[in-house]
């Protein structure tokens, strides 16, 4: 029972670190229907940064700090200037699935550029010293990376349900077209969208990197299952993002702890194949809504 | 028999695609000539690459799907040709089997994947891309696992009188050449015109009788065969096929080529063949990480400023020029017989994405 209970732990930990990249995913894809395959080389960079911060002697939290309202200022600055052109040119979908490819190639070999394919040590901001629930044993960091998440998704919440900027977001997300003509800002939504992902995708990124080594492929994973938790949870659902990617860190887990044949490299076909199935009987995914299916 | 335009348009103009895709392909006969050896596999290398890259360019400018898994398939390929090998297949004899195979896992794969839209269907083949390298490392029965198979060399027959390097790259600049005519009949075919429809606008396709589910897993099956006979071409030129081989940067370095040189031209994969084989060895003896870098810089400049590529820049040029578009060439469409009722839902206004072009 105890060693299932850690294997557990350490799902939802891994789900929950998916989970926070997934949202910003969902984010992005809310508001302007585009998958950011950039998501993931945007959080290594705030990353790299943090590190480069620590480097120079500023304390870890407040290299987080800054490293996050970084990110949100590029996220924002490169929507405006690099995908909304494409995507305003043409509305075909696939322009902007190749530009992001094209963004995630920049970033992850320019990181490697600047800062080497060595890995770093990167430190934990909440130690790694072990604690003890109900007889199963984790670390503190892995307690704290799921109490990010939850900040995180409360902090969301608020922010769309009950603020009025979240209206504004929630029209955008709506049609564009008469959110603009009820005088919302529409740009400013969206790069505020970009901005907000970006900022989440460096918290996340931040959390994980003491335990994935901090490394130039080091988020090509966490993207892979981030991307499959929200669409196994609805690209459209910012709960579903959460749901998905949880259910896809447990699956995984389990899997590698009790089925060894086909854990461990072959877990993410497994998710694979489980998603696709999924998609078939529900393609809007699990909490998603059918009429906005994501393009 | 509609013309929608006479005059020069109709001669010379109308046949300089044509022209230059045949002086592109008696340039590349003759590279053989002047290189050693090694020189030669290099290129046989880029024609590998190119035929990949037929299949990704038809994939994406006609199909409008964008697949990343292609990194996988092109290594199913290489280890298939590898493993016939080794149960004695002559190599023509592989050439078909592998031909088959990819097929049939394109349509395999593509059956449930092109039903769950555009960005699932990027993410799935991407996730392809990145199982693929693994499971290349776990099939040790399979693949060898991390030593990897060895290949025989193909022979040159006697009445040639070329050497092996030289007749293994003429195969290839063969087989590139089938694929692009095939891919340039498929633009010109009803099919084509059907693809591109659904491309532009789904519901519209659909309510002019375009089989939505079946005309994509088509195109997507075979840009994975052409994929696979990439494989076999890349296992037999290298002679060796290990899984380091396949990361999923191939793909990616596959679509900025294919970016890069335009996409929806047929020149396109000659441009990007040479760009994934001969770029990284430039580039990687600035760094390690130039490569990546470069690759991507090119995609996003190219997606920003010059979406038609390299070849759409030409092409635009030599139109101020001579101030005649061959464009306004008429388009094979209506030599279709009216009934057809693709042809009127592919005259839709396209994005400035996918040129078109009549080769």
């Amino acid at each position: 029972m105890h060693e299932f209970g850690e294997q557990f732990v350490n799902g939802l930990v891994d789900g929950s670190s998916y989970a926070a990249l997934g949202l910003a995913l969902v984010v992005i894809l809310k508001i302007t229907r585009i998958g950011n395959f950039a998501q993931g080389s945007q959080a290594l960079v705030a990353v790299y940064f943090v590190w480069q911060l620590l480097q120079w002697g500023v304390p870890l939290v407040l290299a987080i700090i800054i490293s996050t309202i970084a990110s949100f200022l590029l996220g924002a600055i490169m929507y405006g200037l690099i995908v909304r052109p494409v995507d305003r040119d043409q509305g075909s979908p696939y322009g902007t699935v190749i530009l992001t490819l094209g963004l995630l190639s920049v970033l992850e070999f320019g990181a490697q550029a600047i800062w080497g394919a060595d890995p770093l040590t990167f430190p934990a901001l909440f130690g790694n010293q072990t604690v003890t629930f109900f007889g199963v044993a984790t670390t503190r960091q892995a307690v704290g990376t799921v109490g990010v998440l939850v900040v995180l998704c409360i902090l969301l919440y608020l922010f769309v349900e009950r603020s009025k900027l979240g209206i504004a977001f929630r029209a955008v997300a709506e049609n564009r077209l008469a959110a603009a003509s009820v005088g919302v800002p529409v740009l400013w939504i969206l790069a505020l969208g970009w901005g907000l992902a970006a900022a989440i995708g460096a918290i996340c990124g931040s959390l994980v990197a003491p335990t994935l080594i901090l490394q130039p492929q080091m988020m090509s994973t966490v993207l892979i299952y981030a991307f499959s938790g929200a669409v196994l949870g609805g690209l459209t659902s910012l709960a579903g993002a959460v749901v998905g990617c949880m259910l896809l860190g447990l699956i995984d887990d389990l899997l590698a702890a009790y089925v060894p044949a086909i854990g461990g490299s072959y877990s993410l076909l497994v998710a694979f194949v489980i998603i696709v199935a999924v998609l078939l009987v529900r393609p809007q995914g699990l909490l998603g809504h059918r009429e906005v299916a994501a393009r | 028999m509609m013309r929608l335009k006479s005059g020069r348009a109709d001669g010379v103009t109308a046949r300089i695609p044509a022209l230059a895709m045949v002086a592109t392909f008696v340039v590349l006969a003759i590279i053989p000539l002047f290189e050693q050896a090694y020189a030669v596999g290099e290129w046989t290398f880029a024609l590998a690459f190119g035929i990949a890259a037929v299949g990704l360019n038809m994939l994406i400018a006609e199909g409008g799907l964008v697949s990343l898994g292609h990194n996988a398939f092109v290594a199913f390929g290489a280890y298939a040709t590898a493993d016939l090998a080794a149960r004695h297949l002559a190599y023509w004899e592989s050439f078909l089997l592998v031909a088959v195979m990819a097929l049939v896992l394109g349509w395999v794969i593509g059956a449930p994947v092109v039903k769950l839209g555009h960005l699932n269907f990027a993410l799935v083949t991407i996730g392809a891309g990145f199982v693929a390298p693994t499971l290349a490392l776990r099939l040790v029965s399979v693949t060898g696992g991390a030593n990897g198979e060895a290949l025989p060399a193909l022979n040159a027959p006697g009445w040639s009188g070329l050497t092996p390097a030289a007749w293994l790259y003429y195969v290839g600049l063969a087989v590139l050449l089938a694929c692009v005519l095939v891919a340039v009949g498929l633009r010109r075919s009803q099919a084509g015109r059907a693809l591109r429809a659904q491309r532009d606008n789904e519901v519209a396709a659909e309510a002019f009788g375009v089989q939505l589910w079946r005309i994509r897993c088509g195109i997507f099956a075979l840009s994975v065969m052409m994929a696979g006979l990439a494989g076999w071409l890349w296992g037999i030129t290298s002679s060796f096929v290990a899984p380091d081989s396949f990361d999923v940067t191939l793909s990616i370095s596959l679509l900025a080529g294919v970016v890069m040189g335009g996409l929806g031209f047929a020149m396109t994969a000659i441009v990007a063949g040479i760009f994934v084989e001969f770029v990284p060895t430039w580039s990687s003896s600035i760094s390690p990480a130039f490569d990546g870098l470069v690759e991507g810089v090119i995609i996003v400049v190219i997606m920003l400023v010059a979406r038609q590529g390299l070849l759409g820049l030409l092409k635009n040029l030599y139109d101020k020029l001579t101030g005649l578009g061959w464009r306004e060439t008429p388009v094979p469409v209506a030599a279709a017989p009216a009934t057809a009722p693709t042809s009127a839902a592919a005259e839709l206004p396209r994005p400035s994405m996918a040129p078109q072009e009549p080769t």
